[in-house]
């Protein structure tokens, strides 16, 4: 991705005054309407199969755009982890589910304005609330020389070797990040555990209890209320929990 | 119990078996030691409970009877509180183990214990589920004594409490065809009111300050025990003295001193206009009047008197209404007396009202049972209208006299109403249980199927009607004399409601027992009374008759805590509350209140 | 500096000042380990996962113990010689120690110990699904006492996330029923979306204040909103606050999830229907009581100081206003939602949903009371979160005994309907009292220990009024409080009236051969429920010694 602006510039920079083109903002509204563009379209798209590779071409331009703002390690874990890893997996799934019926959702037309109404207006809030901070609203100053893997790793070894922040108060603590990189740890390996547990086949030596129990058929007069009480729920408001 | 406590506080073991006994041997009941079947045993076991708690509380209340008179015992005759027992419980929000009685109180545990015992006599019908039936019974005793003789606000809304599930179930599963509406109905009735208590309850303790009061009054309302000797007291009242952020209470002497201070921290907070005391005044009367009960929040009574059990029914009506009329009275006045001098109207009007109300239902009504239920409603007012003419005011002076005949007349309608009430419901459910049905209009000519029990049920009912010579007179004369000052609108409103309540009665007894041959359903079953109902009957009777023509023997208790507790607030009236009142010179001696 | 005193002083801070501190979650750890090496190891596998289990949380108990002993304020000899210090920083600043973190650990902990024996009795899990349900129990756990314990931004979405994820799994741990994977895929949604919202609102705090450590957050935020003056990140100081208020809100998003705090509480109704009584169990008791902790950790650290008296004093009281207005309007629609919503149920455990909900409101009623009261009112603020602490120890006893009773009841009648349980009191009427104790405990009368919490938290809102604190909201959310304890009363008793009023339906199975060990669980988890209703001075005195770090 980076050899692309060289590779443009050295193809026109003969006619082109390159030097007036500002190639930064040039890469970020091209990244910016890439992702925003098929985000848009993971959104609009009816086919299951075309909406992932969507959010593969959103997530993939997501990570040109930390590139641009000098945070390159996020962006190397940006497409390792999402396009590589989840993306990949998601496109897996896809194609090991899709069956005829589900390859197109379609939202209907009420689901449609309710959603955009959600979104148009969580949008405007945040556009308010970005806009609201001065800082923000200024460029970033360029692409930071030194590396920040360094100090990223060190800090998860426990110490901060990175220079605290222009003008923070003395007595701001900064501490090394050790316990979350190893506290992450324990957490996957039961998350791991876990999604063993789900993805097992079904076979058991011995019929669990509850399902011994499960097996037996409630008695009659009990199905029957239950029964009822299923109708009921299914006509109840979403707000008593009643499914809609 | 340690010899030092044998000697401080001698009823300790009184007071507590009397009020625990019940719920002792419930829990010995519960557990299924007894084998299914033995069901004479357990009504045997429950009864003989309730006789042994009597005679208990007959051991302290009228000591002559036994002979020696120790120190746990009452003494007649003297007005503050006796047989204090004090032992703390939660220290870190001073909440103590306080009991004790004084002639208010001891007169309405005495009517409980008596009345237990009739009710568990007379739950001897009672087929199914008799362990669970006697289980439930036992602890809603204890819940009743408990609130009577309860002095820490605390532990009396525990017990107030504690007595709402036992009834919510006897009403609830023994009851008639519409049981379980009744009893949801009564529980969520009373629980609102508990829960706005509640709240009442807790602004009151965290505005109060222990260190407002004197040395005087501490040891009076036993904040520091009297027993004391001079040394340790003096060292716990400068303790008190000395702190550094307020003492907040929860002891009900304490309360009523800070109440009637000059200044009294409870009309120091407002809230949204009005003062504390009387947002506090206001919720403790919801509540209390909902037990009462008072129009319009009586809808439940019909409802609960009529589906419950007979026994439930006279445990209903001869004390559960009472404890509502007794709160007033310990809770509501001696705390917030401004409160109660403000709101003096509305009582006697809450009063009034329920009275006219209750005794027109009663005249509309086809069921026998749910007539009585009215009378309850209507015999009731009585107690609100002779409590809410104690703050009044008429003209330029206040008349205290008149106050203190109010209050002992609202205190014998209580005792007399226990009495006449549970009788009546008896009555009825002894005709129920051989004909079942409570129709009035299909009764007739029982006078001459069963004349011995037509004759009792005379009797009870008279007593209900208020005839001289019977229990029920003297309260409602009372009560009808001193609200004479107070407003004569209301007292020739209430002299008349005796007129209607003649008519309901004389015309229930009409329908039922006079007549020539009874047409109505099973008229086979008209039997006589059986040797266990005349057991019943007879002292309920006797005792109708007794206090109406002896009602010295009630008021030689009642009185002297009566008249005490309205001279301090007459003197709180003329001091605090009412500066252009003057008091009548002098006030009747304390004995005089019944010869009018 | 330069890196060999970086690297000194980081090793000291571990090992001599957090780690010590840390053994709770260390012994949590290796249990975990211990248990996924029996299962792995054939030499070991006759040894049942639960007892390693439970060894491991009873080192865990002792820990907590300990710690909670040893610290400052305590009426108790310490157990170990040296004493805590009150407050303590671990990590350089991620996690704290004081004694709502010691209080808190202990509560799981004592819970852990009673659910492994409770799960061990109901059956769920059998011993070939044990060690995957401990592992994921143990690790869903070791997130909560970080929550409770948290101290930085990180630190809390780490947390949350940790105790969330595991439980997804456990919704979905019967497999063979649509239920139960239906529940597990509506909270996994549901989470993960509220864990995206919650991490949007962190980072933007973290970009207004430039720092995600609470203490030095809340020192910046006072000086942003209190005087306006300039932070160092912010030049002009009236845009921020809308950015504070949103990535507030947004993490209360989170938060409320956590809580089941109305609006977000839709997946708690069908999570707890669709999984097993006792992942409900542990949802409803060990999730809240961290979730409750790490609501007055974030309001705590946000809205306050300490001792430290500057300039941002006058800031942090608005901030404090903000959230004790927007705890307490959640409180009151969450308490009285979740009442309402129970009415029409007729699946035990949904009701049991429901009610979890509602009480959720109560003790945000308990939280909201004491952000009102801190900073200004030390000693109120105190009683505050006894009262809170305390309803969690009485919270613990009165649900575990709710969900072991339809535990046990599922095993004895196959359902799980409130239908199913009619007439009950003429075949197990022991069973029926203890539901009665219960139930009517969760109503909040006396003399059971749901009352004495009620009490207590309804104490410190009127402590609250009569002091003049927030005292219109404070007297809203008392009334809304007193009210729904009654309207709650009738669905409770709903479920009392069906067992005892109601006939047995003729074709009830009949109960299989009497086992003693069910009915001994369910009495040694109801007994103190009616026991601390009487004698609740011991349990009070635990739960003052939780509420001196508000001090």
């Amino acid at each position: 991705m980076s050899a692309l602006p060289m590779i443009a510039g050295a193809l026109i920079a003969a006619p082109l005054p390159v030097a007036a083109i500002n190639w930064h903002s040039l890469f970020f509204l091209l990244f910016a309407s890439v992702s925003c563009g098929f985000a848009v379209a993971v959104v609009a798209a009816d086919n299951v199969v075309r909406m992932a590779f969507y959010l593969v071409l959103s997530l993939g331009a997501t990570a040109g755009l930390f590139f641009l703002a000098g945070a390159e390690f996020l962006g190397a874990m940006q497409l390792m982890i999402y396009v590589g890893g989840t993306l990949v997996l998601l496109v897996f799934g896809v194609m090991l589910t899709a069956q005829a019926p589900l390859v197109a959702i379609k939202g209907s037309g009420r689901d449609r304005v309710l959603a955009g109404i959600v979104g148009v207006a969580l949008l405007a809030l945040l556009l308010q609330a970005a806009f609201s901070v001065k800082p923000w609203r200024a460029p970033a100053a360029g692409v930071v020389a030194e590396p920040a893997a360094t100090p990223i790793g060190m800090s998860l070894v426990g110490v901060r070797v990175d220079e605290p922040a222009v003008g923070a108060p003395a007595a701001n603590k900064r501490p090394g990040y050790m316990l979350p990189f190893e506290i992450v740890s324990i957490h996957l390996l039961v998350v791991l555990v876990g999604a063993a547990y789900l993805a097992r086949a079904k076979r058991r030596k011995v019929p669990r209890a509850i399902e011994v129990a499960a097996s037996v058929e409630p008695p009659a007069s009990v199905a029957e209320h239950a029964s009822i009480g299923r109708e009921r729920h299914r006509s109840g408001s979403v707000l008593a929990g009643g499914r809609p | 119990m340690s010899p030092a406590d044998a000697l401080t506080q001698p009823a300790l073991w009184p007071l507590s078996m009397i009020v625990f006994l019940p719920a002792l041997v419930a829990a010995v009941l519960a557990l299924p030691i007894i084998p299914k079947g033995r069901e004479e045993l357990i009504r045997w076991v429950a009864l003989a409970t309730t006789v042994v708690v009597f005679v208990l509380s007959l051991w302290m209340a009228w000591p002559t009877l036994f002979g020696a008179v120790g120190p746990a015992q009452f003494t007649i005759g003297e007005a503050g509180m006796q047989g204090v027992v004090k032992k703390p419980w939660i220290p870190a929000f001073n909440i103590d183990y306080l009991l004790g009685v004084d002639g208010i109180s001891m007169p309405l545990v005495v009517l409980t214990t008596f009345l237990s015992v009739l009710a568990c006599a007379a739950s001897w019908p009672i087929t199914k589920h008799v362990k669970a039936y006697h289980v439930l019974f036992l602890l809603l005793e204890t819940g009743m004594l408990g609130v009577f003789v309860s002095l820490d606000f605390f532990l009396f809304y525990v017990f107030w409490e504690v007595m709402l599930l036992p009834m919510y179930f006897l009403i609830g599963i023994w009851g008639g065809p519409r049981r379980e509406y009744a009893a949801i109905k009564f529980f969520l009735y009373t629980l609102f009111g508990s829960v706005l208590m509640l709240l009442a309850i807790l602004m009151l303790y965290f505005t109060s300050d222990l260190r407002m009061l004197s040395p005087e009054q501490l040891v009076a309302s036993h904040v520091v025990s009297p027993a004391l000797d001079a040394a340790s007291r003096a060292d716990a009242v400068a303790a008190i003295a000395a702190a550094q952020s307020p003492i907040h209470t929860f002891n009900l002497l304490a309360l009523a001193q800070l109440g009637q201070l000059p200044k009294s921290p409870f009309a120091a907070v407002s809230l949204w206009g009005m003062s504390l005391e009387i947002w506090a005044f206001l919720l403790l009367l919801i509540g209390f009047v909902i037990k009462v009960p008072v129009v319009p929040v009586h809808t439940w009574l019909p409802d609960a008197h009529v589906e419950a059990p007979t026994p439930i029914s006279m445990i209903l009506a001869g004390v559960l209404l009472k404890l509502g009329g007794y709160g007033i009275l310990r809770i509501c006045y001696p705390i917030c007396p401004g409160a109660g001098l403000s709101l003096a109207w509305l009582v006697c009007g809450l009063g009034v009202v329920s009275m006219v109300y209750g005794a027109f239902a009663a005249l509309a009504q086809k069921d026998f049972k749910r007539m009585v239920a009215y009378s309850s409603v209507s015999h009731m007012g009585y107690v609100m209208l002779g409590l809410g003419v104690w703050s009044a005011v008429a003209g330029n002076e206040f008349r205290w006299d008149a106050w203190a005949q109010g209050v002992n007349g609202a205190m014998f309608q209580m005792l007399a109403h226990g009495i006449s009430s549970a009788g009546m419901f008896f009555m009825v459910g002894v005709l129920y249980d051989r004909v079942h049905h409570r129709n009035l209009e299909e009764f007739g000519g029982i006078f001459n199927r069963m004349p011995v029990y037509s004759g009792l049920a005379v009797a009870v009912f008279f007593a209900g009607l208020g005839l001289p010579g019977l229990c029920g007179f003297i309260g409602e004369v009372l009560v009808t004399l001193s609200s004479w000052n107070y407003s004569r609108t209301l007292a020739v409103i209430s002299a008349f409601t005796v007129i209607l309540t003649a008519a309901y009665i004389l015309w229930a007894i009409q329908r039922v027992y006079l007549g020539a041959e009874y047409k109505g359903p099973h008229g086979d079953h008209l039997t006589p009374m059986t040797g266990r109902e005349l057991a019943i009957a007879t002292p309920l009777v006797f005792l109708a008759i007794l206090f109406g023509v002896a009602p010295q023997l009630i008021f030689n208790y009642v009185t002297p805590s009566v008249n005490r507790q309205v001279e301090t607030l007459a003197d709180w009236t003329r001091d605090v509350g009412s500066k252009a009142a003057q008091p009548v010179a002098g006030g009747p001696p304390a004995a005089d209140v019944t010869s009018r | 500096m330069d890196l060999g005193s970086l690297l000194t002083s980081t090793l000291t801070d571990t090992l001599e000042v957090s780690l010590p501190l840390f053994r709770v979650e260390l012994a949590l750890s290796a249990t975990i380990v211990l248990v996924l090496l029996c299962r792995m190891l054939p030499v070991l596998r006759w040894l049942d996962s639960a007892l390693v289990a439970l060894g491991g949380v009873a080192f865990a108990l002792w820990y907590a113990w300990s710690d909670l002993r040893g610290l400052p304020g305590s009426p108790w000899p310490a157990v170990v010689a040296a004493t805590h210090p009150a407050s303590q920083e671990l990590f350089g600043g991620l996690l704290i120690f004081d004694s709502l973190t010691a209080y808190i650990r202990f509560l799981l902990a004592g819970f852990l110990v009673l659910y492994i024996l409770f799960t061990k009795i109901s059956g769920i899990p059998d011993r070939e699904d044990g060690a995957d349900f401990y592992t994921l129990v143990l690790g869903s756990s070791l997130g909560m006492c970080l929550m409770a314990s948290a101290n930085h931004l990180l630190m809390i979405f780490m947390a949350v996330e940790m105790a969330s994820v595991p439980s997804y799994a456990l919704a979905g741990m019967l497999k063979g029923r649509k239920a139960s994977s239906e529940a597990a895929l509506k909270y996994a949604v549901y989470g993960a979306g509220a864990a995206g919202v919650m991490l949007y609102g962190i980072s933007l705090l973290a970009g207004v204040l430039g720092t995600c450590h609470l203490p030095s957050m809340a020192a910046e935020l006072g000086r942003i909103v209190g005087d306006g003056a300039d932070s160092f990140y912010v030049a002009d100081s009236a845009g921020p606050i809308m950015v504070l208020t949103l990535g507030g809100l947004m993490m209360a998003v989170g938060l409320a999830f956590k809580l089941s705090a109305v609006p977000f509480h839709f997946w708690c109704p069908d999570v707890f229907e669709g999984a097993a009584a006792e992942v409900g169990a542990f949802l409803s008791v060990a999730s809240k009581a961290a979730a409750v902790a790490l609501a007055v950790r974030v309001a705590f650290g946000l809205g306050w100081l300490g001792d430290a008296a500057d300039a941002s004093a006058a800031g942090l009281a608005d901030v404090r206003h903000f959230l004790v207005y927007l705890i307490g309007l959640m409180a009151a629609v969450t308490c009285t939602l979740g009442n309402l919503g129970a009415y029409g149920q007729t699946n035990m455990k949904r009701l049991l949903a429901y009610s979890t909900i509602a009480h959720a409101g109560y003790l945000l009623l308990g939280v909201a009371a004491a952000v009102a009261m801190l900073g200004v009112d030390p000693e109120g603020c105190r009683k505050a979160v006894t009262a809170l602490a305390f309803y969690l120890g009485t919270y613990l006893f009165m649900n575990l005994g709710a969900f072991a009773i339809v535990a046990v009841l599922r095993n004895r009648l196959r359902s799980e309907e409130i239908a199913a349980y009619a007439g009950l009191v003429r075949s197990n009427p022991g069973m029926v009292v203890a539901a009665g104790a219960v139930l009517v405990s969760l109503v909040g009368l006396p003399p059971l220990a749901g009352f004495v919490s009620k009490f207590l938290i309804f104490s410190s809102l009127v402590e609250a009024i009569t002091k003049g604190i927030e005292r219109p909201l404070m007297l809203v959310l008392l009334v809304i409080g007193g009210l729904n304890t009654v309207i709650s009363l009738f669905y409770y008793l709903r479920v009392l009236k069906v067992m005892t009023f109601d006939p047995p339906p003729e074709d009830r199975v009949a109960a299989p051969a009497p086992v003693w060990l069910p009915g001994a669980l369910v009495t040694a988890v109801v007994v103190p429920v009616v026991l601390l209703g009487i004698f609740w001075s011991g349990l009070y005195a635990y739960a003052q010694l939780a509420g001196t770090f508000a001090s």
